[in-house]
């Protein structure tokens, strides 16, 4: 089943403390009157700008199975090629924002408005993930139904050119799913315009599958070891 | 000079139009545009930069102080080029092919620029051969690289292959940086700095060229 779906701007308004956080305050530290202004600000432009939208495709294991390996570039092992066997269901997945709030941040870059770029930034970015979220929250209805006991099961979703999964896998990928349809173009290059928008591919199932140790020849350059925090989520 | 601190007070508040107000009065008093650049625009961004490390302030009111930097430089530039006054140091920029992501990359030649450098921004999504054609046609002494994916990194070191295999390494120095990237990575590709946020970069940065 493929499905596009309607995200609402209230879906990808993320917290304060989230913007709080990636501006580099710590939990307790309250921004001061300017930066406090300029992500009013920020809310205010991501909220008149920002046009989310979200497309998912069911797809087996078998059909994932080439999309995964792309071009053939990605590392020898990866957490996702343990992972993806043991999955219930699999779906592709591609959010966007839309093109307004991406250009915004570039011209605002262009214009020397470099404070507010950034907040501008970091408000988008947050909703570009929350914009994944709403999608991966719509699979899970679809699939598990109302009244279902998943308590045991966890849905995650992992992206092309992130642990060992090279850039390339966007290729079939968005073959596969044509996420053109709400807006997203790749480049040459694997990437996809407008800038804030996710894809890849939502894996459900037990929770177990999706644990791995981070001990990946490439973890050793990884400093952000969000993984462990994803873990933690859903344990 | 009384004026000079005031813009370099008012830089550091971010106070973008009071700093071009303060400019043009120190211009329209015929002081040398590279005091007004030394110890108004750059004394205030170096407070900044120091506070920024102290943890005192966060990055959205350097980059408000930058802006005012920004404002006052526009003013300026005519007349330190009218007299010669060389930039510090010319840094080719940009995110290594197959990487879109450029808010680290802008942040680091926003902060070059306040301190006084040239910077040439190649934008993301480099080649190999572009980041070192333009080093070399432009003469630039550094060329600085960032990386958000993982899986990009490896471009870093094509463009360290290519400077040596160019016969340019040592006369062009590299600078890498970006979430995933670390010092050990830097050392491991050949790498002559690593820089872990803007205000770091730069201070890396003029280092490489021997300034300050």
């Amino acid at each position: 089943m493929r499905k596009i779906v309607d995200i609402s701007i209230e879906a990808v308004i993320s917290a304060e403390s989230s913007i709080h956080k990636a501006l580099g305050l710590g939990l307790n530290q309250e921004p001061s009157e300017k930066t406090a202004s300029l992500i009013e600000e920020a809310f205010e432009v991501f909220i008149d700008l920002a046009r989310p939208k979200g497309l998912f495709e069911n797809i087996t294991l078998e059909e994932f199975a080439p999309i995964y390996a792309g071009a053939g570039l990605n590392e020898p092992k990866t957490p996702l090629g343990g992972i993806y066997p043991g999955a219930e269901q699999l779906a592709l997945f591609a959010v966007t924002l839309g093109q307004p709030v991406s250009g915004r941040i570039d011209e605002l870059f262009g214009a020397n408005d470099f404070a507010l770029a950034y907040v501008l930034d970091a408000v988008a970015s947050e909703g570009a993930e929350l914009a994944a979220e709403a999608v991966g929250e719509q699979f899970d209805d679809l699939v598990m139904g109302d009244d279902d006991p998943f308590e045991d099961k966890s849905q995650l979703r992992y992206s092309p050119g992130y642990c060992g999964w090279h850039i390339s896998g966007q290729g079939r990928l968005f073959d596969r799913l044509r996420p053109g349809d709400i807006g997203i173009e790749l480049n040459s290059s694997y990437l996809m315009q407008p800038l804030k928008s996710v894809s890849g591919v939502i894996v459900l199932g037990k929770k177990e599958i999706h644990f791995f140790n981070n001990s990946f020849p490439f973890c050793n350059d990884c400093v952000t070891k969000t993984c462990r925090d994803r873990l933690k989520h859903i344990m | 000079m009384e004026l000079l601190d005031n813009i370099a007070k008012n830089l550091e508040a971010g106070e973008d139009e009071k700093v071009l107000e303060l400019t043009k009065a120190a211009i329209q008093q015929k002081l040398p545009p590279q005091d007004i650049l030394d110890k108004g625009l750059i004394a205030g961004m170096n407070v900044v930069g120091e506070r920024f490390k102290n943890h005192d302030i966060f990055l959205p009111e350097v980059l408000l102080a930058a802006k005012a930097m920004y404002a006052g430089m526009d003013e300026l530039k005519p007349l330190l080029i009218e007299e010669g006054i060389p930039s510090i140091g010319k840094v080719v920029i940009g995110s290594v092919q197959g990487d879109l992501h450029d808010i680290g990359k802008n942040l680091v030649g926003i902060m070059l620029k306040g301190a006084g450098f040239e910077v040439i921004d190649l934008g993301s999504d480099v080649s190999p051969e572009k980041f070192i054609d333009t080093a070399e046609k432009e003469e630039a002494g550094v060329i600085g690289m960032s990386a958000l994916l993982t899986t990009t990194m490896s471009v870093m070191k094509q463009v360290v292959e290519l400077l040596d295999g160019r016969g340019l390494k040592g006369k062009v120095k590299i600078i890498v940086g970006g979430a995933p990237v670390s010092a050990d990575f830097a050392k491991e590709i050949g790498a002559d700095a690593y820089g872990f946020d803007g205000i770091n970069a730069v201070e890396k940065i003029k280092g490489l060229c021997g300034v300050g």
